[in-house]
């Protein structure tokens, strides 16, 4: 759906302030694969909403679950 | 033994920046597991030398990582990472010499942080090599002033040689391709142009957020950020992995570009950097991670300040490998007429 895609960029910023939420939305870019600078309001791709929406339910997930060892 | 006199003349940035040198700290070197040899290495230094520390230190462009340890305390001891400018390795590898100190208090050769913050006194570090460059340190420390003499530096040079020995064995030719491996076409070259610019976009708003210049209220808010363990740090710990895993990917493609379409070697270099930086942000986001654990208490915020200043110059200079990872790769692509 047309917008749909900057639709959800937008509504993961405003949902994801502050120092947590700028390491989210890189963890969103890199798990998508997708830049959202390449996202604009004319942007239609069923496929890319799909990957982005995916992208937004993975890196949502509290991070807490990972270990502390892991870095 | 008397006290070292470090040259001006030595370019101590070159040596410590060696793009060559930082080359070689990568892969099992970094490693947090235990290895036989190195925790020989720095049991028996502390036992034949009467040190209550001695450590295997891994001098990096921003931090020294202590591969093996015996006798640290607290947060040093679980986070095994200080800032290179406080540390005293950095001295045995601009000098490429042992490194003596008997008594750091008021030593105008030695930064003064880990003197007053852990009681360093004295110091004796040797050099450890891979090949004809020195990656770091054996040493040992005491909390009070010491005679160094000749016979403890014979006996630390020795057990350095052991490591350096098993360096050659575990340090494997940084991430070349075996023979017969698949070898790399334009389409990965497009595929690394590709990532990098997936790469520079997700650290644009990391960057934007790391705290900027000096101490003020934006680093105090990251420091309670910290010490109360609000997720910023779980956040940062969690995309350093995913990033880790992307560089490692962007690495593992590069290395299998055959010389005509990376002649120079310049994207493998780059993206090796990558995972380079990655490492070595491990260590400093791990202290970092001790810290919103409880582990380090308030006494030692100027470390977590100095780690967050750290891990800020790590972003710039990842963010830096990754522009140059994109040039050279549009470059490859412009030579071979695949502008898009």
């Amino acid at each position: 759906m047309k917008g749909r895609a900057h639709q959800i960029i937008e509504q993961f910023r405003r949902e994801n302030g502050g120092g947590a939420g700028a390491f989210r939305l890189a963890r969103l870019i890199i798990e998508s694969g997708i830049n959202p600078n390449h996202i604009t309001p004319e942007l239609d791709d069923q496929g890319l909403e799909e990957r982005l929406e995916q992208a937004v339910r993975a890196v949502s997930v509290s991070p807490q679950s990972r270990t502390r060892a892991s870095v | 033994m008397g006290m070292e006199v470090i040259s001006p003349l030595v370019d101590a940035s070159s040596t410590l920046d060696s793009p060559v040198r930082l080359a070689c700290l990568a892969g099992p070197l970094l490693e947090l597991g235990p290895d036989p040899v190195f925790d020989r290495a720095v049991e028996e230094a502390a036992r034949r030398t009467q040190m209550p520390v001695a450590l295997l230190s891994l001098v990096m462009s921003h931090v020294q990582f202590f591969r093996a340890q015996v006798g640290l305390q607290g947060g040093l001891a679980q986070t095994r990472v200080t800032s290179r400018e406080d540390s005293f390795c950095q001295f045995v590898v601009i000098t490429g010499k042992p490194f003596i100190v008997e008594n750091a208090l008021g030593d105008s050769r030695v930064p003064q942080l880990l003197v007053e913050h852990h009681s360093v006194r004295a110091y004796a570090g040797v050099p450890v090599n891979l090949g004809d460059h020195v990656v770091g340190s054996l040493c040992v420390i005491d909390t009070v002033p010491r005679r160094i003499g000749d016979s403890m530096v014979r006996e630390l040079v020795a057990l350095a040689r052991e490591v350096d020995l098993h360096l050659e064995q575990i340090v494997p030719p940084i991430l070349r391709p075996p023979p017969g491996e698949r070898r790399g076409t334009l389409d990965d070259v497009a595929h690394l142009r590709d990532r990098a610019e997936l790469l520079l976009a997700a650290l644009a708003p990391v960057a934007a957020q790391l705290p900027q210049g000096g101490p003020g209220g934006y680093l105090e808010s990251w420091i309670d950020s910290v010490v109360s363990g609000d997720s910023a740090v779980l956040e940062l710990v969690a995309l350093h992995g995913q990033i880790a895993d992307f560089c490692h990917e962007l690495a593992a493609r590069a290395s299998t570009l055959p010389t005509a379409l990376d002649a120079d070697g310049a994207l493998r270099d780059q993206a090796s950097a990558t995972v380079r930086l990655l490492a070595e942000a491990g260590a400093v986001i791990r202290l970092l991670n001790a810290g919103s654990s409880g582990v380090i208490d308030g006494a030692e915020v100027e470390r977590m300040i100095n780690a967050m200043l750290e891990c800020q110059q790590l972003v710039f200079a990842l963010q830096r490998e990754a522009e140059r990872l994109l040039r050279s790769a549009l470059a490859v692509l412009a030579r071979h007429g695949r502008l898009t």
